[in-house]
């Protein structure tokens, strides 16, 4: 799976923590194939949600911005080293599994992927210098996600979410887009 | 290329650790009315990761809404096994809380696992757990593909964590965009270091779209490798 390691992404990651942490005082026949993937028995709302024994799976690359909690946008990507995924399944299907980290912050989205708003995505975003903290699966937190597009080839779209800071009620929107890596034949 | 993933999982899970400063000052901040007790709430980010890969730990410690800085808390761990929790929980990292009652760990999973957070009981906070976020965790198995005149295609990879002598299959899909499921074209043997490595005749000028699978074990669970879209072997390198 191509899945160069750097330390690219874990810098950006390191720097979250370190934002976060800042100014504290302290055979050859030719069948289809059924899934055989194990599965933990959890809760629903952590059930994997990629099966990479039954879909396609593939890694992806690209970038979120996260508005509406801090003064600025916050920019967080998916790198080779911690990619998102997009998987498709033989009924054409849609399934992304986004984890987006950066300086800023972080932005997690999972679950089944259309054109148009989709319901019962799990969708998280943290910004350490807001105090902005969304969990739909633990906050209790509602977001609404809708996708412009989606297919092997890209999946872009927002969440948006309604939170509140200190008494203070904000609408976090992020706007996301990844596109798969490609893995590349050679010749010999 | 193993070597490689160890040290990366070795920087995430260790180099940027912040632990906690050796003198804590008490917990301060959250609101105190209505009485209730604090929360600490605990999110991953991803749930389902491939083993070695980053993943990012991050919770908030509260009362009432309100975040209580300066709290120090342990993020633990308990492997899954066989889908089940397997042993005890240990403190893997010790992190303290922003004011804003936050807190961000980067590490990463190599075997299936849950994780919490746990505040100890201090200055007016009473001990307080997290709910326990189980963490799906992906074989990692990687590939080099290489067409070899005549008709022949080259495959080698490695696992991670390494699986010795297991079986590895080399499958066939779709093209892009037409996705209909997995074909078993033939199959590879991991060695005893966990890499494998196979040679195979296939249809000439025929167009292949490959991808290798692990099934899972007792510690983690199946994976794929992207897919190598458009493998043509041809008569004539």
């Amino acid at each position: 799976m191509n899945r160069h390691i750097s330390g690219i992404a874990a810098a950006g990651v390191a720097a979250l923590a370190a934002t976060a942490l800042g100014g504290c005082t302290a055979s050859n026949s030719h069948h289809v194939v059924a899934a055989p993937a194990a599965k933990a028995p959890v809760a629903p709302a952590y059930a994997p949600v990629l099966d990479p024994g039954s879909e396609g799976v593939d890694d992806a690359t690209g970038t979120a911005t996260i508005t509406g909690g801090s003064a600025r946008p916050i920019r967080l990507t998916a790198t080779k080293s911690a990619p998102s995924q997009i998987a498709v399944d033989a009924a054409g299907h849609y399934t992304v599994q986004l984890a987006m980290h950066g300086a800023g912050g972080v932005f997690s989205l999972a679950g089944p992927a259309a054109v148009g708003s989709v319901s019962g995505d799990k969708v998280s975003v943290v910004e350490p210098s807001s105090g902005l903290y969304v969990d739909t699966a633990t906050q209790g937190s509602t977001c609404t996600v809708a996708y412009t597009t989606v297919s092997e080839a890209r999946v872009a779209g927002t969440a948006a979410c309604p939170a509140e800071i200190n008494g203070k009620r904000l609408n976090i929107r992020v706007v996301f887009s990844v596109i798969p890596m490609r893995a590349h034949v050679t010749h010999g | 290329m193993l070597r490689k993933l160890a040290l990366v999982a070795a920087v995430v899970s260790g180099t940027f650790v912040l632990p906690a400063l050796p003198t804590q000052a008490a917990p301060t901040g959250g609101c105190p009315y209505p009485p209730s007790r604090p929360v600490l709430a605990l999110t991953v980010s991803p749930t389902t990761v491939v083993a070695g890969h980053g993943e990012v730990v991050f919770g908030q410690f509260s009362h009432n809404n309100c975040g209580i800085g300066h709290a120090a808390i342990a993020v633990q761990r308990r492997l899954i096994v066989d889908g089940s929790p397997s042993g005890s929980w240990t403190t893997i990292r010790h992190v303290t809380t922003s004011s804003k009652g936050i807190f961000v760990i980067a590490r990463s999973s190599i075997h299936q696992e849950e994780l919490r957070a746990v505040f100890t009981k201090a200055g007016a906070f009473p001990t307080t757990t997290s709910a326990a976020i189980p963490v799906s965790v992906l074989e990692h198995i990687t590939a080099h593909v290489s067409t070899v005149a005549p008709c022949r295609v080259h495959i080698s990879g490695s696992t991670y964590p390494a699986k010795a002598h297991r079986r590895v299959l080399i499958q066939n899909r779709g093209a892009e965009g037409h996705f209909h499921g997995w074909s078993n074209v033939w199959t590879a043997t991991t060695n005893s270091h966990g890499d494998y490595s196979t040679t195979h005749r296939l249809t000439c000028n025929r167009t292949y779209n490959l991808s290798m699978w692990i099934g899972h074990d007792a510690t983690d669970r199946g994976n794929r490798t992207n897919t190598w879209f458009g493998v043509k072997p041809s008569r004539h390198a």
